[in-house]
């Protein structure tokens, strides 16, 4: 994937290979503009990568490649600001009947209704708690547990999550994160969750894919790559996380970085001049993944171990 | 010993709205020392009141944004004085001299057309008006290597700068009197975790060599638990719980507070988290009695009837809640 950028071509996704399982919830985290928004986007084929392939498993099984893959094999998004997502000046209602009416979901309009009701007590909610009802006279949380509805109205096999709740009041964000949970384990979907938020991604995720300048540095289970990081951006970016247990107050200090285009321009390891156990071969060639224990880890100092 | 002293503070947004007044009650009736030479975390949800609260406490009052009741006091030169009893023109004289601002964007508090030297000249020079332009550039180029940032970002525009470097330039922006006070309202919410630790960083090195008071607002817990050394809890406009912050994070007292402490992910622990039921009040329309009790799963007849006044239960350690000051009495008899 390749965009124009003050005469720059910045590859905002390069090289990457992931696989998302049904029934998982797979954490894509990384800081802004190392390309996971990208990334997204092409998975719901709103972007078509420059080379490479996507490939989703329809319901029948087959394997579909290409646009228009959230109307062919179910793939839908929740997006971070439920005030955005929905028209301040239209009644939420008219959302559900509409993909009702594109998904063909219902014959008539008393099907529809039943069929939007039993998909929002999916997320707690009721057809009643909608009815009539703008944008604005919902709360945050409830209005994203409303796009959340929206989204498994046509039975998804992939919900992609961007950022679902950093607009949320932190009172109630954790009770969106296990309304996740809660759809996985009961409807079978794959979730892949977008954050910079790595608390929340440890805490709901089963396996995690960390980006940096356009690669996934780092891919495994969730206790693998956050509690034991390997690669030292991880490492970094788990250190500069703050705890709320007191006795990890932080006592060192950190190097900022040099510019963003100067990173992603970089020919070896785009860390490199951060890195502080950067070595020679670093600055030359791009390292590749190396498997420790089923995890992948993209850095030099392991292939030299291996 | 304190250097902002806040007395049943009471500000409210009143709005006009095609013949029906609305009265958001950002800020009722808030109780508030800061202490010299200490940082002092407010953190609470958005819509809570923590950025007005900040706001009236900088003296920046203004419609619709009003003071309803309740003072504010400085203390400077070993005088106290009554912010809101000044003219207008003698609280700007404080303003960066002995209380200065960190807001959340520095990309709209830094004049976008002017380099940022134009800037240091627009913001400061009035406050030392011995120095000329020259001295003015001089002297900020040297505050600003004492600060360990490039010196040469006063020649460029702040479009010219990354989010995290702007922020940090507003930071040597706001230190550069020495304030007695400084108030950071949301400094790295817009940064990305890396750059943000660095803009913390920041701000306590400059804390602990100016000696002076540092006032977080945040949201993040996480950012409380590393720099503050009290915290104050707001929920709708007022301040429910406020402790050192070991207190808050091991002891907190408050349904509301432990309800945000409890839900905190954590590194190493998969455990459930429970959030609180229910959404945070709209603060045109607060209910009766303590504004929590709705989502409160201990609340009593009390609760419903009466606003709980605060209440000491520790070495600086005070509540505001009926449940907790009923366990107490209790427990005394």
């Amino acid at each position: 994937m390749g965009s124009m950028f003050s005469r720059l071509r910045i590859t905002a996704v390069d090289r990457v290979s992931l696989r998302v399982g049904a029934g998982e919830i797979f954490g894509l985290a990384g800081e802004s503009g190392c390309g996971k928004s990208t990334l997204a986007r092409m998975i719901l084929g709103f972007e078509e990568p420059t080379s490479g392939t996507i490939i989703h498993r329809g319901k029948d099984g087959q394997a579909i490649v290409g646009r228009k893959v959230w109307r062919k094999a179910g793939v839908q998004a929740v997006f971070q600001n439920p005030f955005e997502t929905f028209n301040p000046l239209r009644q939420v209602e008219r959302y559900f009947f509409e993909a009702v009416d594109n998904f063909q979901l219902a014959d008539n309009k008393k099907e529809a209704k039943e069929r939007i009701d039993a998909t929002l007590q999916l997320v707690g909610l009721d057809y009643d708690a909608i009815a009539g009802r703008y944008p604005s006279e919902f709360s945050g949380g409830q209005l994203q547990r409303v796009s959340i509805a929206r989204s498994l109205l046509n039975e998804p096999a992939l919900l992609i999550a961007d950022e679902p709740v950093s607009m949320v009041d932190a009172s109630i964000r954790m009770s969106i994160m296990n309304l996740f949970r809660e759809l996985v384990d009961r409807l079978g979907l794959g979730v892949v969750y977008i954050t910079h938020d790595l608390a929340t991604a440890y805490y709901v995720c089963d396996r995690i894919a960390i980006m940096f300048r356009g690669n996934i540095v780092d891919t495994g289970n969730v206790e693998n790559v956050l509690m034991d990081p390997k690669h030292p951006y991880v490492k970094l970016l788990r250190d500069c996380i703050p705890d709320t247990d007191l006795a990890k107050r932080w006592t060192t200090k950190i190097q900022l970085s040099e510019s963003d285009t100067e990173e992603y321009l970089r020919v070896g390891c785009k860390f490199a001049g951060r890195c502080p156990q950067v070595m020679d071969i670093c600055r030359r060639e791009m390292p590749l993944d190396i498997d420790i224990n089923g995890e992948q880890v993209k850095c030099h100092l392991f292939q030299k171990a291996a | 010993m304190w250097v902002i002293k806040v007395e049943q503070l009471k500000s409210s947004y009143i709005l006009d709205m095609f013949g029906t007044r609305k009265v958001v009650q950002a800020v009722n009736d808030v109780n508030l020392e800061i202490q010299e030479n200490e940082v002092y975390g407010i953190a609470g949800e958005s819509g809570s009141g923590k950025t007005t609260l900040v706001k009236t406490l900088f003296g920046d009052v203004q419609p619709p944004l009003r003071l309803i009741s309740g003072k504010v006091k400085y203390r400077f030169d070993e005088k106290e004085v009554d912010l809101f009893a000044l003219k207008p023109e003698e609280r700007r004289a404080f303003r960066w001299s002995f209380i200065s601002y960190v807001p959340q964007s520095s990309m709209s508090s830094l004049n976008p057309v002017v380099k940022l030297k134009g800037t240091f000249n627009d913001f400061l020079g009035s406050h030392v008006p011995q120095y000329g332009k020259k001295d003015m550039v001089e002297s900020a180029r040297k505050h600003l290597v004492d600060l360990g940032l490039p010196p040469n970002v006063l020649e460029v525009y702040p479009h010219q700068l990354s989010g995290g470097m702007r922020q940090r330039v507003m930071i040597a922006l706001a230190s550069f009197l020495s304030p007695r006070v400084m108030i950071a309202d949301e400094p790295v919410t817009a940064l990305d975790v890396v750059v943000s630790r660095g803009v913390l960083q920041l701000l306590i090195e400059v804390q602990e060599r100016q000696q002076n008071a540092l006032v977080m607002v945040t949201h993040d817990m996480g950012v409380l638990a590393n720099i503050a050394d009290r915290v104050g809890i707001m929920y709708a406009g007022k301040i429910i719980e406020e402790a050192k912050v070991e207190d808050i994070f091991e002891r907190p007292q408050h349904p509301y507070t432990q309800y945000l402490i409890n839900s905190l992910p954590k590194f190493g622990d998969k455990k459930m988290r429970e959030s609180a039921p229910g959404a945070p009040p709209s603060l045109v329309d607060l209910p009766s009695g303590c504004a929590f009790h709705p989502r409160c799963r201990y609340a009593m007849e009390k609760c419903r009837a009466e606003v709980p006044v605060s209440e000491i239960v520790g070495e600086q350690h005070r509540v505001a809640c009926w449940l907790v000051q009923e366990a107490d009495h209790r427990h005394d008899s």
